[in-house]
């Protein structure tokens, strides 16, 4: 039998508000437990909540960025649950009316082409506690209880395991660049849960979805939907019914695992929040923040395409982390070559130790000037193709720009016209016999006077030029 | 409508977290099956059309500013884990501590 | 004991603070009406010490500085228990100030301590705690009223010249009425909630229970500044009515129609009949003119109040779970579960539970419509029943209640008769419109009174029409 997958991601994203959504605590990752807590975010008995002003500015920001409808009004409902991280026994968050809704982002589908994947909604909440066990005790910290969310449901609009990162990836540039989230998935600043189906192909009936919460990264993302498409089309094939449940994905064993069956439990009683008024978005407060968007990704692809001649892969790799794409665009600015020659240098290289180390562009060892100061040896013909492998090590490791090092390694290609003449006169003046030989029609003994010149110059003449010469002086 | 059973009362009292003791069952069961049947005097008023009223204050909003809704985003010093834990129940190390959450397998 | 005079004679010198302050203490510890949860003896004599050489010094800094105050035990006080009459708060030390207590306190007030109430202020005549009814100042067998009833007690017996209560149903005005009190319910949004244990969040208001509606106005100036902490609470309409009162005659009735319904008062048992009657025939001796009005929708106040006040009193008592704060079972839980229904269950007094379930109900999913949001529907015809009203008039006359006190024990029976007592108040909470409760006759040996209903956030003339009625009746 074959299926259609339908896939929908929810991303609870943590705000970078210094302070909580109702209270003004500061959000801290590392404080110690329950010092970051006052009465509101732990719920003591008479408290209130405060909307903060920033992370109103934020949501709006982000509903831009998403080409998503701001609602003018939005309300906060009281979801109802008992949980130890949720003091108040209920999370004030939008059910009804969210502060933005139907917008959309682009990926690039599995055959390269843009396809838009559809935001439902986008929603102002907060987050819990946080609880750790120790034996059979859970251990309640509230430092993150009151933290600032922003929920973003996508559309079911993705097939594959593959569009599902993509989105995820391109979601997760977005915020990072806007300013409004860390984007630290190990903090949990950004946290998926992944919904699966799937159908018989061509039916217009969906199957039963299973949730999994809190999945870490992308990888994982892909990996628990290959995992939940096969187990669920074993199921069906088997000709038994998908459980509606709540998952989670175990790391270890690449397999989900539930955490609940779904049952009237989750009767939320959601109602309008009667200590909240409805938040108001007036038409200048949204040109307000539409005037402080930055450029995003997906015009920054759109624009290094355009203006650097770059492929749109190179430049959908170079965007993805706006700290990269900044460090692409500096180091293009004191570069006097070809754009996709520096663009290959940060993919191919760059990156690559980047990563090996697990370092984050903003601590590149190499900076984007001396970068661009290694390319412009090479454009320049100072140093050859081959050497500058070399050289982009040393500078790696060392932090020093491409001149230094190039000085340190003796390796200033020797490009003096007069002296390359000078030594190759002098072997062939020493050569005679294989002058001869060349003359009489041998090509393969002219590689030996450019290795002479080589030799005598410990490889630092300029290979092309050095060409050149003997050919002249051989005629 | 019709009555609703001890059964049903147990349910929703659940939902709440609470329990209804068997010496209580008759008292709050009749509680809840007399002032259901007394409210359902609001079922003869018309209210097609009719928006819910959730809050005087959300009737009145030319009363109030965004200015005074929101807080700045500036810091304010917390109470400190020994102030907010003062009350607790049962702690451990600075954290609140309770019984283990179940999870299904 | 009361505020005026108290004031004039501290400046005047004719009485310390501290004398005013024991005299206070000797009813407080004598406690015959068992008004208090909590006396704070000696916080109460160092407040008036500091007050008397303050008031030495510079004379008082406000109308309420020095004079002896009780709170009811909903209001939170930093370092100083505060139970909301509960068993599961029998131990909570807030760590915080609440908004009453920091502004009567900044004012100079002395707190005598923290009176009783019905738990969480579910109740009408203050039986329904666990620390003992409250009893009626003129007949131990009585009921005081509730769910204010130690805050009218103990100014009733002297042992506070003003107390501070809050209403949601009528929880001022009741107890203020059967006292032979005058009990004041600002318009909603008035008064900050912060720090006030919250029961109905769109109902509950604070406000004071004094002798006399001058009084009344002495405390208004203190709790009507904007606090940033509530949302709710509208900001620049700070009160400063006193010197205005003081210029009142009253001449001021003169031409002022009052609005009032003889149904109402035709429903009433024959003693508050007769006295509100009296009390019209005084109006309109005055000047006023009287001016028939229906509320159509009246009627329905209990049964719309009854949902509404219960939805939202079963999320903000979710926070009592045992595991931040309040009570917990000595006996140890099988599991977390476990000790969310014991703690709730051993630590809520029957009413609460009954009052959560019920809430829990109408909140639930299938029944939400059919309930919560009919009751908010009804709620709304309720306030359009007001608006229209006073179209034709500045003030509505009602009943408070109909009957007068009534004996401890009797309400128990029958539920719906008990929210019965409410009837005439519970509109004007649905509404959020100020309520000023009167005393004004007696029937054998009990109060009688009755209620002034304002427009929206024109509380200073309805008190200003309760003081001309008081100054005409005072001579």
């Amino acid at each position: 039998m074959n299926y259609d997958v339908v896939i929908g991601l929810e991303v609870h994203a943590q705000l970078s508000t210094l302070t909580k959504a109702w209270c003004q605590c500061e959000i801290s990752v590392s404080a110690f437990e329950n010092t970051k807590v006052c009465e509101v975010c732990s719920a003591q008995p008479g408290t209130l909540p405060v909307y903060n002003k920033k992370a109103i500015e934020y949501a709006i920001k982000l509903g831009l960025a998403t080409n998503s409808k701001i609602n003018k009004v939005s309300v906060f409902d009281r979801k109802n649950y008992f949980y130890p991280d949720l003091p108040k026994g209920y999370q004030i968050t939008q059910f009804q009316t969210p502060v933005a809704d139907n917008g959309h982002l682009e990926i690039l589908d599995e055959e390269g082409n843009i396809k838009k994947v559809g935001i439902q909604r986008i929603q102002m909440e907060e987050d819990t506690g946080k609880s750790s066990h120790l034996g059979e005790k859970s251990l309640i910290n509230l430092n993150r209880s009151g933290t600032p969310l922003l929920e973003i449901v996508s559309e079911p609009h993705m097939s594959t395991a593959k569009e599902a990162s993509s989105y995820l990836k391109k979601l997760h540039s977005i915020l990072v660049y806007l300013g409004i989230c860390h984007g630290n998935m190990q903090d949990g600043n950004f946290r998926c849960d992944v919904n699966v189906s799937i159908k018989p192909k061509g039916s217009d009936k969906y199957g039963t979805r299973t949730e999994v919460k809190n999945v870490n990264s992308f990888r994982h993302v892909e990996m628990c939907i290959e995992h939940e498409v096969q187990r669920h089309q074993q199921i069906l094939d088997s000709g038994n019914k998908v459980l509606q449940q709540t998952l989670l994905f175990d790391v270890e064993t690449k397999a989900t695992k539930v955490l609940r069956t779904k049952s009237d439990a989750d009767d939320y009683r959601y109602f309008p929040e009667p200590d909240l008024l409805p938040l108001i978005i007036s038409e200048s407060q949204i040109q307000k923040v539409q005037d402080t968007l930055p450029e995003l990704p997906d015009a920054k692809i759109k624009r290094f395409i355009l203006d650097y001649g770059i492929p749109a892969y190179d430049a959908n790799v170079l965007t993805a982390e706006k700290e990269l794409a900044h460090y692409f665009e500096a180091a293009l600015k004191n570069y006097e070559g070809e754009a996709k020659k520096m663009s290959n240098w940060i993919m191919v290289e760059l990156l690559r130790y980047l990563n090996e180390a697990g370092t984050s562009i903003e601590r590149s060892p190499i900076s984007p000037n001396s970068l661009a100061g290694l390319l412009n040896a090479i454009n320049s013909g100072k140093i050859s193709g081959k050497q500058a492998k070399d050289v982009f090590l040393k500078m790696y490791d060392s932090g020093h720009s491409a001149d230094v090092i190039i000085k340190e390694m003796g390796l200033e290609q020797i490009s003096d016209e007069k002296m390359i003449t000078e030594i190759a006169q002098k072997i062939i003046n020493a050569n005679s016999v294989n002058v001869e030989k060349y003359k009489a029609g041998n090509e393969r003994v002219f590689g030996f006077f450019v290795g002479q010149v080589m030799k005598e110059t410990n490889g630092q003449a300029n290979p092309s030029l050095t060409s050149e010469i003997i050919k002249r002086l051989l005629g | 409508m019709k009555e609703l059973s001890t059964e049903n009362v147990k349910h929703v009292a659940n939902l709440a977290r609470l329990e209804i003791k068997q010496q209580e069952e008759q008292s709050f069961v009749q509680h809840m099956n007399k002032v259901l049947s007394y409210v359902e005097l609001l079922m003869e008023v018309k209210t097609e059309g009719v928006t819910p009223f959730f809050s005087p204050a959300k009737e009145h909003l030319e009363m109030y500013s965004d200015e005074q809704m929101t807080h700045p985003d500036v810091t304010r010093e917390s109470l400190g884990a020994d102030a907010i834990l003062s009350n607790a129940p049962s702690k451990h190390q600075n954290q609140f501590s309770v019984e283990a959450v179940i999870e299904e397998n | 004991m009361n505020i005026y005079d108290s004031h004039s004679a501290l400046i005047k010198k004719k009485i310390s603070s501290l004398e005013l302050t024991t005299e206070a203490l000797k009813k407080a510890q004598q406690n015959k009406n068992n008004s208090f949860i909590s006396l704070t003896s000696d916080l109460a004599l160092n407040q008036a010490r500091t007050a008397d050489e303050e008031i030495s010094a510079r004379g008082p800094r406000s109308w309420l500085h020095g004079i002896p105050y009780s709170l009811k035990d909903l209001f939170i006080t930093k370092g100083i228990r505060t139970t909301a009459g509960s068993k599961i708060l029998f131990n909570y030390v807030p760590p915080y100030d609440g908004f009453i207590s920091k502004k009567i306190s900044s004012a100079g007030g002395v707190l005598m301590g923290k009176v009783s109430c019905d738990e969480f202020g579910m109740g009408s005549t203050n039986e329904n705690t666990p620390f003992g009814p409250v009893h009626h100042p003129l007949n131990p067998e009585f009921v005081a009223g509730g769910s204010s009833g130690g805050s009218a007690a103990s100014v009733a017996e002297g042992s506070a010249a003003f107390s501070m209560g809050t209403d949601t149903g009528g929880s001022i005005r009741l107890p203020a009425n059967f006292c032979g009190l005058v009990g004041f319910k600002p318009t909603y949004g008035r008064v900050s909630r912060y720090g006030q244990i919250a029961y109905g969040s769109s109902l509950d208001q604070a406000g004071p229970i004094t002798h006399s509606v001058l009084d009344a106005a002495c405390v208004m100036e203190f709790i009507t500044e904007k606090d940033l902490l509530d949302v709710t609470n509208v900001a620049n309409k700070k009160m400063t009515v006193v010197h205005e009162l003081e210029k009142i005659k009253s001449g001021y009735l003169k031409d002022k129609t009052i609005g009032f319904s003889q149904e109402f008062i035709d429903a009433c048992d024959p003693e508050v009949r007769n006295s509100l009657n009296d009390a019209l025939k005084i109006f309109e001796k005055e000047g006023a003119n009287l001016k028939n009005i229906s509320l159509p929708h009246l009627k329905y106040s209990v049964a719309a109040y009854y949902l509404i006040a219960t939805s939202e009193a079963s999320t903000n008592l979710a926070r009592y779970d045992g595991i931040h704060f309040g009570f917990r079972d000595k006996m140890s839980s099988k599991n977390l579960e476990d000790t969310y229904i014991r703690s709730r269950t051993l630590g809520f007094g029957e009413e609460v539970r009954k009052r959560i379930i019920l809430g829990t109900f109408s909140l639930s999913a299938g029944y939400q419509d059919q309930y919560f949001a009919q009751a908010c529907k009804v709620r709304r015809k309720i306030y359009e029943d007001f608006t229209t009203a006073f179209f034709q008039c500045d003030a509505i006359f009602s009943p408070v209640c109909a009957s007068v006190a009534f004996k401890q024990g009797e309400s128990k029976q029958d539920p719906i008769k008990m929210y019965m007592n409410d009837l005439y108040t519970i509109p004007v909470n649905l509404a959020g419109l100020p309520g000023l409760a009167i005393p004004f006759g007696h029937h054998k040996g009990l109060p009688t009174g009755f209620q002034l209903i304002g427009k929206s956030f024109q509380d200073e003339e309805l008190l200003k029409i309760g003081h001309a009625f008081e100054s005409v009746v005072k001579g």
